[in-house]
């Protein structure tokens, strides 16, 4: 047999309980690479995923791993990222789970975990805005940090994640979210993954600096809303809270 | 043994070491100076784009040499190596500078699929033949020796040709490759394919051994299964003691991995290490 092909009867054996190639001595060995594979990309799902788990319990949350690792076999280098494709996954099958608002739990919490290690970006400081002329402000654009992101969502999931990630008893019992359509933000500031609820403009702004509008634009935006008098100051508003949570990263 | 650009960067390693875990980053980061000689990494925990791993790490480096230790290279494999892990991991060892790079002697998975378990290969001459140039191309990447480690093993192939020590012997001699001795691994693997623990220490090369490995298994009747979530046991620490007077002072480290205790019960456990390296050593000899 070619090494080819008795690694490949050797992962079909430990994955899907294919014939393993010619094996010696003890036959226990195989199952317990079966166990360990499993127990591992669970494992890997439960840490990426904790609040997931926590609605689910271990049974349904289980079940899921299982689908999950047979429909997407891990393919990345490190297990981390593992679970990268879940909340689609879960999104195409959620009328098989409990509660639709499960999809959008699963998007939040990748993102989370995403934010954790996203890369590191000095703050911009607001040094930087206090020495910014007159004549330079109009052309003034912010890079957001790598972590960030917006994510629109369809339920209430925001203070059920908040909840369960804060209580200590893993059967501490949750209202079911409501239906509504919200817009959070997820970042890093300094070492911990943050989030917030954001009203519809604010995240029009932040989308508008991801695709590199300068302060001018930004004001455009607000005008647009109709709010001519006050559009600097609204945007210049925002741009100091930004600033407080390190959203914003400071030039290269 | 290609000496690339950064081989001259290393750093010493001598001594007991710990791995590094998460429970502790507060514990070497903040605390006062511990009475460890040196940490190992998980390398794949830190090839992130930054955050807090990457923020511990660099506060520790300062105050502590380190090893790099991956899971993922997959050097026995029939898939390509993965040139571009290679390449991350020789940019986190110019940014840390560790005393090697060390993975293990096993395959992860094939198709591009990643069982993230360490699958013993079969030991065979076409296993040789298939390794010897992975290895050059692994060692050409990173700029140094590589340094692999024997893994524990439940099964073993119908198609082996030698016994494991023969093969990693044999491998040692024809790739240049160094060796990373995991005394537990031996262990749990004599009991499970009832070899003689002794004889694979006796037939590794020892001016290739620069580390070993000790920790705790499971005993599941049939099986031992290495699952660093124990102690250290006395018959492992009896074959580390045969194994340091057959190596010499090769530094030493605890790997924990599950049911991580305190740090200082683990400072504790490799103070026992301690003891039972001086015993084993000539004075002159242990560290």
């Amino acid at each position: 047999m070619s090494l080819a092909d008795l690694q490949r009867r050797m992962q079909a054996a430990i994955t899907a309980g294919g014939p393993p190639p010619g094996l010696a001595g003890n036959t226990q060995g195989l199952e317990v690479y079966r166990g360990a594979w499993r127990a591992r990309l669970h494992e890997a799902l439960r840490t990426n995923y904790p609040v997931l788990h926590r609605v689910l319990g271990d049974a349904a949350f289980g079940a899921l791993a299982d689908d999950y690792m047979h429909a997407h076999p891990s393919q990345k280098r490190s297990i981390r990222w593992f679970g990268d494709c879940l909340p689609d996954f879960v999104a195409g099958r959620i009328d098989a789970l409990p509660h639709p608002a499960l999809a959008d739990l699963a998007r939040m919490e990748w993102r989370i975990c995403l934010a954790f290690d996203a890369a590191d970006r000095v703050p911009l400081g607001f040094e930087r805005l206090a020495r910014t002329t007159p004549e330079d402000w109009p052309r003034l654009c912010f890079r957001l940090q790598p972590g960030f992101a917006l994510i629109d969502l369809e339920w209430s999931v925001a203070p059920v994640w908040r909840e369960l990630s804060e209580a200590d008893d893993p059967n501490h019992p949750v209202a079911p979210p409501e239906r509504l359509d919200n817009t959070i933000l997820i970042w890093r500031k300094d070492l911990t993954p943050m989030w917030r609820s954001v009203l519809p403009l604010e995240a029009a702004l932040l989308r508008a600096i991801e695709a590199g509008e300068s302060f001018a634009q930004l004001c455009g935006r607000v005008l647009a809303e109709g709010d001519e008098d006050k559009a600097a100051i609204t945007v210049m508003r925002y741009l100091q809270q930004w600033v407080a949570d390190e959203l914003l990263a400071a030039e290269r | 043994m290609p000496p690339g650009p950064i081989a001259n960067m290393t750093t010493s390693i001598q001594g007991f070491g710990l791995g590094l875990r998460v429970d502790h980053y507060r514990d070497f980061a903040d605390g006062p100076a511990q009475p460890v000689d040196w940490l190992e990494i998980l390398s794949d925990n830190y090839l992130v784009p930054g955050g807090k791993p990457l923020h511990f790490l660099d506060r520790i480096r300062a105050d502590y040499p380190m090893v790099m230790h991956g899971v993922a290279m997959s050097i026995g494999s029939v898939d390509a190596l993965d040139l571009g892990y290679l390449r991350d991991l020789r940019a986190l060892a110019e940014r840390i500078e560790p005393g090697w790079i060390s993975d293990h002697l096993c395959w992860t998975g094939v198709d591009r699929a990643n069982l993230h378990d360490l699958l013993p290969v079969p030991y065979t001459e076409a296993m040789l033949r298939h390794l010897l140039p992975r290895i050059d191309q692994a060692q050409e990447v990173l700029g140094r020796a590589l340094v692999l480690e024997n893994v524990s093993s439940y099964v073993s192939y119908a198609e082996d040709e030698m016994p494991e020590w023969e093969f990693i012997a044999e491998l040692a001699r024809r790739s240049g490759c160094q060796l990373l001795f995991d005394v537990n691994n031996v262990f749990v693997s004599s009991v499970n394919h009832g070899f003689d623990a002794l004889r694979f220490v006796d037939a590794m090369p020892a001016d290739r051994v620069v580390q070993i490995h000790l920790a705790g298994h499971e005993d599941h009747g049939e099986l031992l299964i290495d699952t660093h979530d124990h102690p250290i046991r006395s018959e492992v620490y009896a074959l580390y003691s045969y194994a340091l007077e057959r190596f010499g002072p090769v530094p030493t480290m605890i790997e924990r991995d599950d049911r991580i205790p305190p740090l200082a019960e683990l400072i504790a456990e490799l103070e026992q290490v301690r003891l039972v390296a001086r015993s084993a050593l000539p004075e002159s000899a242990a560290a």
